[in-house]
This record gives C-alpha cells, sequence and structure tokens, in this order.
C-alpha cells in the first residue's frame, strides 16, 4: 500500500472538489428555501415531495429521458459505422478519420452550437441551399424544434461514443473472424454473428454515456431550443442562479444524479459476465 | 446480400454524411468570420478580414480571452501536478485497490457536467472560494484530470521498467529513480498532457459557466451569453480563435505520442 502514496493527492483532491460537494448538494437539497437565496437547515423531504407532485416536472422529467432516449436510438447506428470504418482502416485514411472525430471532440461545445445556430437559421445556407433546388420558396426556420436538439446533441455524444466503441472492437481478435470466414461467412453473416455481439459492451457502454449526457444536457436545449425543450439540468439551473431557491434546485441536481447512477449501475450489472469475457 | 464493407458505397455514404454532420458547424465558422457585414445572412459574396482585428478592440472580449488563458494555465499547471505522481505509481502495478482508485478518479467524466458545476458553485460559494480563478480551475482540472490521468497511465506503462530496475540496483530510491530516470524519458508524453490539460480548459464551458463571477469571465462563456441574441460575423471570428488552440493542441499532441494514444478509452 505503501507505494500508491504519491498518488493520494489527487485522490484527497477528487475527494475534496467532487465527492464533497455532491454531499453538501444533499444536504442543501434537504432544506427549505427562503427568500433572497437564504437557507433554512432543517431535514425535510418537502422539495422531492414537491418535484413529484408537481406535473409541470414530471413532464419536464419525461421529455429529458425521451431525449435521452432520441440520442441514443440516433448516435449507436451512425456512431458504430464510423467506429467500424475506423477500425478496418489503416494508415493515412484511420489517422484522418481520428482528426475527424478528435477536432470536434475537442473544439468548444459552444463554438459548435454556434456553427448550428448558423447552418440552421433561416438566413443560413442549409435554407439557401434548399430554396436555391426549389425544395422551398422562402426561408426556413430549422432552430428551435427537437429534431435540432437532437441533431446537436448527437454532434456532441458521437465523437466519444465512436471512441468507446472502437477501444471495444479493437480487442476482438482478427481470428474469430477468418475462422468465420474460412467456414464460408458472408461479410454480413461473419458481421452479424461475431463482431456485433463481441461489440456489444462497446454500444451499451458508449450508448449509454450518450443517454447519460442527453439526459442531463445543458446547452444544447437552451441554445438550439426554446423553454418549452429544457431539459432538467436546465431547470435545477434555473432554481439555483435565477429564482434563487438553492434547495429546490439541488433536489433537481440530485434527482440526476441519482438517475445516472441507477443507469450506470444497471449497465454494470448486466455486462457483468460481457466484461470479464475481455 | 447487401454487404457489409468498408468499400461498399452504401457504407461510405452514410461515413461521409455523419463526418459532415460532425465537421460543418465547424467549418462554417470560419467561411462566416469573413463574411463582410454585421449581421448574418446567406451567401454573401463580400468578404473581410476585419473582424479578426475588430475582436482585439473590444476590451470585454480581450479580458474574457486573457481570464481563459489564465484559467487554462492554472489548470493545466494543477492537472500536471496531481496527474504525473498518481499515474507513474499506478501504471506499475495493477491490483484490486488500484482499480478501485482509477475508477473513483474517473468518475466526475461519467456523469454530466452541469452536476459538476452546480455542486462546485454551492461547495465554493459556502467556503467562499467562488470569486478566484481557482474556482473555475478546480471545475476544469475535476474534467482535464481524469483525461490527462488515463493518458499518462499509457505514456509510463510503454516505459520499459528495465531502466528502473537498474537505477534501484545502482542505489537508487524511488523519488530519484522516478525524476532521474522515468520522467525524462516520458518527456514527450509530458508535453502532450500540457496541451491536453491547457486544450481541455480552453474548450470547456458549462462548469465554467456555473463557477464565474463578472471578473473571471471566460471566452466560452462570453460567447454563449451573446450567441444567445445575435449571430454576427465578429463572434465567429472570436470562435475561430478558440477552434484554432484546438488544432494546435491536436498537433502537437499528435507529434509528441500521437492523437491515438489520448485517454478517452478506459471506458469514457
Amino acid at each position: 500500500m505503501k507505494y500508491l502514496v504519491p498518488a493520494i493527492p489527487l485522490v484527497l483532491f477528487v475527494i475534496v472538489f467532487f465527492l464533497l460537494p455532491q454531499i453538501t448538494m444533499v444536504r442543501f437539497s434537504l432544506g427549505e428555501g427562503l427568500t433572497f437565496g437564504k437557507i433554512k437547515y432543517v431535514f425535510t423531504m418537502n422539495n422531492y415531495v414537491k418535484f413529484f407532485t408537481d406535473p409541470f416536472y414530471l413532464r419536464v422529467l419525461l421529455n429529458s429521458f425521451l431525449l435521452g432516449t432520441a440520442v441514443a436510438i440516433v448516435t449507436i447506428p451512425f456512431g458504430y459505422v464510423v467506429a467500424y470504418a475506423l477500425w478496418k482502416s489503416k494508415g493515412m485514411k484511420r489517422k484522418i478519420l481520428y482528426i475527424c472525430i478528435l477536432f470536434p471532440l475537442f473544439t468548444n461545445l459552444v463554438v459548435r452550437l454556434y456553427g448550428w445556430r448558423i447552418m440552421l437559421s433561416p438566413a443560413g445556407p442549409i435554407s439557401w441551399f434548399f430554396q436555391a433546388v426549389g425544395i422551398a420558396d422562402q426561408n426556413v426556420n430549422m432552430l428551435f424544434n427537437w429534431p435540432a436538439i437532437v441533431l446537436g446533441l448527437f454532434s456532441e455524444c458521437a465523437p466519444y461514443y465512436v471512441l468507446i466503441l472502437f477501444s471495444i472492437l479493437t480487442l476482438i481478435n482478427p481470428r474469430y473472424l477468418d475462422v468465420a470466414y474460412d467456414l464460408g461467412a458472408t461479410t454480413m453473416k461473419a458481421f452479424i454473428k461475431v463482431t456485433w455481439p463481441l461489440s456489444l459492451p462497446g454500444v451499451v457502454a458508449g450508448g449509454i454515456l450518450t443517454y447519460i449526457w442527453s439526459f442531463g444536457a445543458y446547452a444544447t436545449p437552451t441554445i438550439l431550443g426554446q423553454p418549452k425543450h429544457w431539459t432538467l439540468a436546465v431547470h435545477a439551473e434555473r432554481q439555483i442562479l435565477s429564482i434563487r431557491d438553492w434547495p429546490y434546485g439541488s433536489a433537481m441536481g440530485i434527482i440526476i444524479l441519482v438517475i445516472t447512477l441507477l443507469i450506470m449501475y444497471a449497465q454494470s450489472r448486466l455486462f457483468k459476465g460481457a466484461q470479464t469475457f475481455q | 446480400m447487401e454487404r457489409i464493407d468498408i468499400k461498399s458505397l452504401g457504407f461510405n455514404v452514410v461515413l461521409g454524411f455523419v463526418l459532415v454532420v460532425l465537421l460543418s458547424p465547424i467549418v462554417i465558422l470560419f467561411i462566416t468570420s469573413f463574411l463582410d457585414k454585421t449581421h448574418l445572412s446567406w451567401p454573401f459574396d463580400a468578404f473581410t478580414v476585419n473582424w479578426y482585428i475588430e475582436v482585439f478592440r473590444r476590451p470585454l472580449w480581450v479580458r474574457a480571452f486573457i481570464n481563459s488563458l489564465i484559467v487554462a494555465s492554472l489548470t493545466t499547471v494543477l492537472t500536471l501536478i496531481l496527474c504525473t505522481p498518481a499515474a507513474y505509481v499506478m501504471s506499475k502495478r495493477r491490483s484490486r485497490i488500484v482499480d478501485m482508485i482509477r475508477a473513483f478518479i474517473s468518475s466526475p467524466i461519467m456523469i454530466p457536467p452541469v452536476m459538476i458545476g452546480i455542486s462546485l458553485l454551492i461547495f465554493l460559494s459556502r467556503i467562499g472560494l467562488r470569486n478566484s480563478y481557482f474556482a473555475i480551475a478546480f471545475g476544469h482540472t475535476l474534467w482535464a484530470g481524469p483525461i490527462v490521468f488515463i493518458t499518462m497511465t499509457a505514456v509510463f506503462e510503454r516505459v520499459n521498467p528495465i531502466y528502473a530496475h537498474a537505477a534501484q540496483d545502482l542505489g537508487a530510491n524511488g523519488f530519484q529513480t522516478f525524476w532521474k530516470v522515468t520522467l525524462p524519458m516520458v518527456r514527450s508524453g509530458l508535453v502532450a498532457s500540457i496541451f491536453l490539460a491547457f486544450v481541455l480548459s480552453t474548450q470547456e464551458f458549462i462548469i465554467a459557466l456555473f463557477l464565474y463571477v463578472p471578473n473571471t469571465i471566460i471566452l466560452p462563456v462570453m460567447i454563449y451569453t451573446s450567441v444567445r441574441y445575435e449571430l454576427s460575423p465578429v463572434i465567429s471570428a472570436i470562435s475561430v480563435y478558440l477552434v484554432l488552440i484546438v488544432i494546435v493542441g491536436l498537433i502537437v499532441i499528435d507529434r509528441t505520442i500521437g492523437i491515438e494514444n489520448i485517454g478517452f478509452s478506459g471506458k469514457g
């Protein structure tokens, strides 16, 4: 154990600035919000009761779930194509694909969302293109709707999904595929019988991350959507920074956190076998 | 039968489509930043490079840019000091406890970043640290730390342990071995990590949105507040400056350790 001493500062940092703040948030969520951001430190479940009995917030919660599902459904197949291409490519082509994934992944989310704002706006290139080819006869506004938000979240999550899936694909022993081909499997059959089942842990891990991030999305719904598209995360932020009801906002944050942890726990139980297999 | 083949047309069309979706929002910024109008409209025929200069005449934007560099520098120093020794000791052995610590250190990037923002806001307000650059730097370290840690672990794992053994046989203690033998051998990995942490900090905004105060506002937050009200070539030009930081960072990381080795794997 003594050899782990140099790791202590990092572990302490995560405890103090990650774990402790989460605990503080739990404590806040059990308090009572007074006006002007003041808090009465009592132990009450009122904030949670208030949340789960408010049809408005239940609707927001449902929307957040649906948004996560929609983004995962889009990201899983489309991201798979990119991860598969990355896995099968070599040399220069692999390098270029890598750059195409890492460049958007690293680029500031706000900057990319601003790019989408331009792309989808009535004065933007897509609207212009539609008019030029005669699909539309006036400016088209493609902003402020669910498809725009799903598109934005897809372009946010897909790079991470691709990298996670790719890291699982590289673990597949190429001999399995050779054997399948030797036994007369077509490319499609080899994919369905060998590659797909072996890559499933990557699909699930990447899909779960996509789901969690879309469920907890903040920037995309506020930039590409309207208040009716706001997720739970946006409402939690509103409660804390605008309305200044810190305990209620904290309770919403804890609800997001608990749901996130439950999803991750379900995944680890579901894929226990698959992970030891690797 | 339909074949899944990387040479098939259908596959490549889908691949091309996804790549266009990923890259077009960034490409459009470069194009619109040269637009010679104050507001955005398409198509356009007049080009100018004025917006790139105009940015520096706006003190608020300059201030936000400098703040971004300060926060990114603090984050980089903090991340490197915390992650290098931890990655070094944990790259040498695998045990149950090491795996647990790894999972714990990586946990901040597994949850929605909004959660780090909200909880740190509450926590730092209580201990009175909110008005300093460190507020955002701490949040960014939670974000960059796990990625740099995973990358550094992989870098240390590739060092042949025979040199460390030789140093110890010659009487060096653990710290001397690390400082005089292993660390110089991973110089390129360190350079890559410095750029990685710096880029990650300059490109993060959700955590910063919760933790900034007017004096410490950083560029992405400033863009966020402006984007909601106007689309203009000036913001495109500012965005391009941020994108240039990514490009420089990726080139340096690729030249030192290769971009394939950035540590997003390890599940997240």
